[in-house]
């Protein structure tokens, strides 16, 4: 097709696959899509490569067997370096291979006590990690049977003031991701895109709602952060239910993306804006988190959610050593009538 | 570089979840690299860890994921090179055959359709296969792994309209290699 102020199909058919990454800029994709509007050959060269991205999207790919980390750590504490081939090929990130022969055992000890409580945390078992005096610390003691099934520890090491930063932080992370797929995802075909913005959306609610589990009790929010927060998981909210319909159009992504793009709130937040109620010698994260979730697995989420990403984080500076202990059998039927 | 300075509880937490994290994505990565060597898929992604465990010092923790998949490329490119001295025409289909392709939870559908979709996803996981290598990374990274064009810039060590370029040439291929399947929708 020819049009003086549309480009030519030439020029839309090496955009394509950038048009499909949503890679043009503004007014390219608009030239783009207007384009295709006018033009069925380069619409139909378009659904196909949708279709193939579909299509590459569902190949399924074999996940590593159960025994992947053991065997990774069995060689690990044999002391095994890279192998040379590994770094033989130049790059920017390749050091000289370097090798610790002496001690990996240790470094390896404190590798597994790790997994351990990853693993206690994702199937219920029990573990401890010594700390560096080689004692166990204490785990809460608490009055509820049910309270003491959830996944927590003793935070004395962690930092409160960067928890709740790190808190804060990782829901503006989330929110930027959720925006970033959005400008992206316009063009991809409408189910596609809507699973995609939905997955985000979710870590996004969920981050969100911790926020407001914690705010109040651990930490007080300043109030505009606080209202900012609300408008995104609402903004997040509409992005899941409307991605919930069945029939996913290139409309109804078309709303969700606008929506998401539009004026948005600033959920960044200093360290100096956030107060701490609770700090110094373990934060009671259990108790508020159990007394405020709506159900024991939200509860349960909330922990793992917790230990996952925040409590890592929340240590970085600190020279103290992490002391925990998890205890987690299965978590019992503590099902609360909402909030 | 001294034992003690790669004990620090933090550092090992933060390797734990990129083990727990990466795993997966990079045997997926190797697999689909390999072709035909895709056995191998799954030592590639160890021996990629277990060099990021023994440079854990020298890598940044934000560089992790790149350095990750470009020690992953780097080993499959050694085994592909490798493979070019053995006579070829080994393919063993019945791992193909054997390969589910259809990922768990799909809703059940009729037969019918279902082998339909099936087919297509073996004709394309084969039309990657085929790919040239300096292709089918770019595409793996950017199409499978959801890795950025900046990243895989990174990645793969060339410039950003190469990256833009090859995908667009992979999938141009992939097309053409998918065409019957492709017009009957």
């Amino acid at each position: 097709m020819t049009n003086a102020r549309m480009p030519s199909c030439r020029t839309i058919r090496s955009q394509l696959s950038e048009a499909l990454d949503g890679r043009l800029g503004r007014v390219e994709s608009r030239e783009f899509h207007q384009h295709l509007i006018a033009c069925p050959a380069c619409r139909a060269e378009y659904d196909k490569l949708a279709q193939l991205q579909q299509l590459t999207g569902s190949l399924r790919d074999e996940p590593v067997r159960d025994d992947f980390r053991e065997r990774l750590l069995a060689r690990i504490e044999a002391g095994e370096g890279a192998r040379p081939e590994i770094l033989r090929h130049p790059t920017s990130f390749a050091h000289r291979a370097k090798f610790f022969a002496s001690g990996a055992a240790t470094a390896a000890a404190l590798l597994i006590s790790f997994w351990l409580i990853v693993d206690g945390l994702k199937e219920g078992e029990s573990t401890s990690l010594p700390d560096n005096n080689g004692e166990v610390a204490s785990t809460f003691s608490n009055d509820a049977d049910a309270i003491d099934a959830l996944p927590v520890g003793n935070l004395d090491a962690v930092d409160p003031n960067r928890f709740g930063l790190e808190a804060v932080q990782r829901s503006q992370e989330f929110y930027e991701g959720l925006r970033s797929q959005a400008a992206r995802v316009a063009s991809h075909p409408p189910k596609f895109a809507m699973e995609k913005l939905a997955q985000q959306s979710q870590a996004l609610i969920e981050s969100i709602r911790f926020l407001d589990v914690i705010d109040g009790t651990l930490l007080e929010l300043p109030g505009e952060l606080r209202s900012n927060l609300r408008t995104a998981a609402s903004k997040a909210k509409y992005v899941l239910a409307t991605a919930e319909q069945q029939d996913a159009s290139r409309d109804s992504v078309q709303r969700v993306v606008d929506e998401l793009l539009r004026e948005i709130p600033s959920l960044s937040a200093s360290s100096r804006s956030i107060k701490i109620r609770l700090h110094g010698n373990g934060i009671d994260l259990q108790r508020i988190v159990t007394g405020r979730a709506r159900s024991t697995d939200e509860a349960h989420r909330f922990m793992t959610y917790a230990w996952k990403h925040l409590v890592p984080r929340s240590v970085r500076d600190s020279k103290n050593s992490i002391r925990v202990q998890f205890t987690l059998p299965a978590v019992p039927n503590l099902q609360r009538n909402g909030r | 570089m001294t034992v003690s300075s790669i004990q620090s509880p933090v550092l090992l937490a933060s390797y734990q979840r990129a083990v727990h994290e990466y795993a997966d994505p990079l045997k997926a990565f190797a697999a689909r690299m390999l072709a035909e060597d895709a056995d191998w898929a799954e030592d590639v992604a160890q021996d990629a860890l277990l060099a990021l465990y023994r440079h854990l010092h020298d890598v940044p923790e934000s560089a992790w994921r790149p350095w990750l998949y470009r020690v992953t490329r780097n080993l499959c490119l050694d085994r592909l090179r490798r493979r070019k001295h053995r006579p070829k025409n080994f393919r063993d289909y019945a791992d193909d055959e054997n390969r589910d392709p259809v990922p768990p939870g799909t809703p059940s559908i009729r037969p019918e359709v279902r082998a339909q979709e099936v087919e297509m996803q073996r004709d394309l996981a084969r039309a990657i296969e085929e790919l040239p290598p300096r292709f089918r990374e770019v595409f793996l990274l950017c199409e499978r792994q959801g890795i950025s064009y900046e990243e895989a810039s990174s990645i793969l060590d060339i410039p950003l309209k190469t990256v833009s370029t090859r995908l667009f040439r992979a999938r141009q291929r992939l097309l053409k290699a998918m065409a019957t399947h492709l017009d009957d929708q």
